[in-house]
């Protein structure tokens, strides 16, 4: 889960503390194209969790690790990565104008997990809270991941992800364009 | 009166200078509502795999709850003072070394206490966890016992803290550890074996076993040897910290490389 969106912000809040961050908002290049760039490596040098964590669960705790379509589990995870770091953009841009936000976006962490279905399914929660899972990227990212390994429904979810993923890119290219705020 | 004076100005002085979370949103998002909704997310775990009742996660939680305050605290505060620079001039000072960490301990103790409460109060009134009239003082009694020795280990990792670089990792990674060997949320006799010894070792896994026996209805009386035991590893960690600061008091003065890790 925390693949792609926690690395994302937390690149431009490295970048803050280091003091680098006044220099890339001012620099001619878009602040999106230079935040995505990050997320995106971001996101992929953290696909190693997300292997760590299946080959402990393998070995550690014997949980049987089986892949119903691996060309379409591979395809999930590309979707995935792609979903998460615009959902990661979006959070950085809320990092270039606040300060805290870092604490902000840790306080949802626990909420995001429930409502996208993480450990216990979406469906069991009351309706409202299922509804604004569906409208979260990684909700649909993890039943494509689900489907793909159990040789369940993919391609919808897919679809969903991406018509998702989106309007979330197009929300931060447009926050990027409003990047007069002086960052703190 | 010097000494009682360094413990408790000189405590509340560094706790309010140095501990960046109590402004008043991220107190509120760090302190208040990150506890809650860790307690619903691991309340609605158990629940769903049908492991334990909803005031099993309460009490767990809400002892645990105090890491936010007893453990980031301290590290943070550490950290702070290398950053602002006021850590050469409490290297200098010829104050008491163990009243100065004493001092630094109690603030965040009773912040821990506040978050501990705050979060037994709110799962009590969301989640139906049954807890007792009578029950209040001893739990009370119980989480500042679990919170204190949680501080000692705070400072100790602060302390730690001056020799690494990346204490915020440091923090992270120890908070999810209580979180998942303390006891809170899953029973110590089904972890293996490494790390039920693991958890024993850290604070707060008597005191979470202490708090759920009292909310079950025994008296305090009858959990008097865990309490005991929490104080004694809280005791460890704080003599612990206070030979780490030492050293690396020493290190610093022979190598000038405190400020540099």
């Amino acid at each position: 889960m925390d693949v792609g969106a926690v690395p994302c912000r937390g690149t431009l809040n490295w970048e803050r503390r280091q003091g680098t961050l006044p220099f890339l908002v001012a620099a001619p290049a878009p602040l999106a194209a230079v935040a995505a760039g990050s997320c995106v490596a971001a996101a992929a040098l953290s696909l190693y969790s997300m292997a760590g964590s299946l080959a402990l669960g393998a070995l550690a705790f014997d949980v049987p690790v089986e892949v119903d379509s691996v060309a379409l589990f591979l395809l999930a995870t590309l979707v995935m990565i792609v979903s998460m770091s615009l959902l990661g953009l979006l959070l950085c841009a809320a990092f270039v104008l606040y300060r805290q936000a870092g604490m902000f976006t840790n306080m949802l962490e626990y909420p995001v997990w429930m409502v996208c279905g993480l450990l216990v399914p979406a469906s069991t929660l009351a309706p409202g809270f299922n509804a604004i899972g569906t409208l979260l990227t990684p909700r649909w990212a993890l039943d494509a991941l689900r489907g793909a390994a159990t040789g369940g429904s993919t391609w919808p979810e897919l679809a969903a992800c991406c018509g998702l993923g989106l309007p979330t890119g197009s929300v931060v290219c447009c926050s990027s364009g409003s990047r007069n705020t002086a960052p703190g | 009166m010097a000494p009682v004076r360094l413990l408790v100005i000189g405590g509340y002085l560094s706790y309010r200078a140095l501990f960046e979370w109590l402004r008043p949103g991220l107190f509120f998002s760090v302190m208040l509502v990150t506890p809650v909704l860790q307690m619903l997310f691991f309340a609605q775990l158990g629940r769903y795999a049908e492991v334990a009742d909803p005031s099993y996660f309460v009490i767990g939680n809400a002892v645990v709850g105090c890491t936010v305050a007893c453990v980031y605290g301290p590290i943070l505060a550490m950290a702070e003072e290398r950053a602002t620079g006021t850590l050469p001039a409490l290297l200098a000072s010829p104050a008491n070394r163990i009243i100065v960490f004493v001092g630094r301990l109690i603030p965040f103790a009773l912040n821990g206490l506040v978050v501990s409460g705050y979060t037994l109060l709110v799962g009590s009134l969301v989640l139906d966890a049954d807890i007792a009239a009578g029950e209040v003082a001893p739990l009370a009694l119980t989480l500042l016992v679990a919170a204190a020795a949680c501080s000692g280990l705070g400072l100790c990792l602060g302390a730690v803290g001056l020799l690494v670089r990346d204490v915020p990792f440091l923090a992270n990674l120890v908070a999810l550890l209580m979180l998942l060997v303390s006891g809170a949320n899953v029973a110590l006799d089904r972890l293996p074996v490494g790390l039920r010894v693991l958890g024993e070792a850290l604070p707060l896994s008597r005191g979470i076993e202490a708090a759920r026996r009292i909310a079950d209805g025994e008296p305090l009386s009858a959990v008097s040897g865990l309490l005991l035991g929490e104080i004694v590893v809280g005791l460890v960690y704080f003599v612990a910290s206070v030979g780490v600061f030492a050293w690396a008091e020493t290190t610093a003065r022979t190598r000038a490389t405190l400020e540099l890790a």
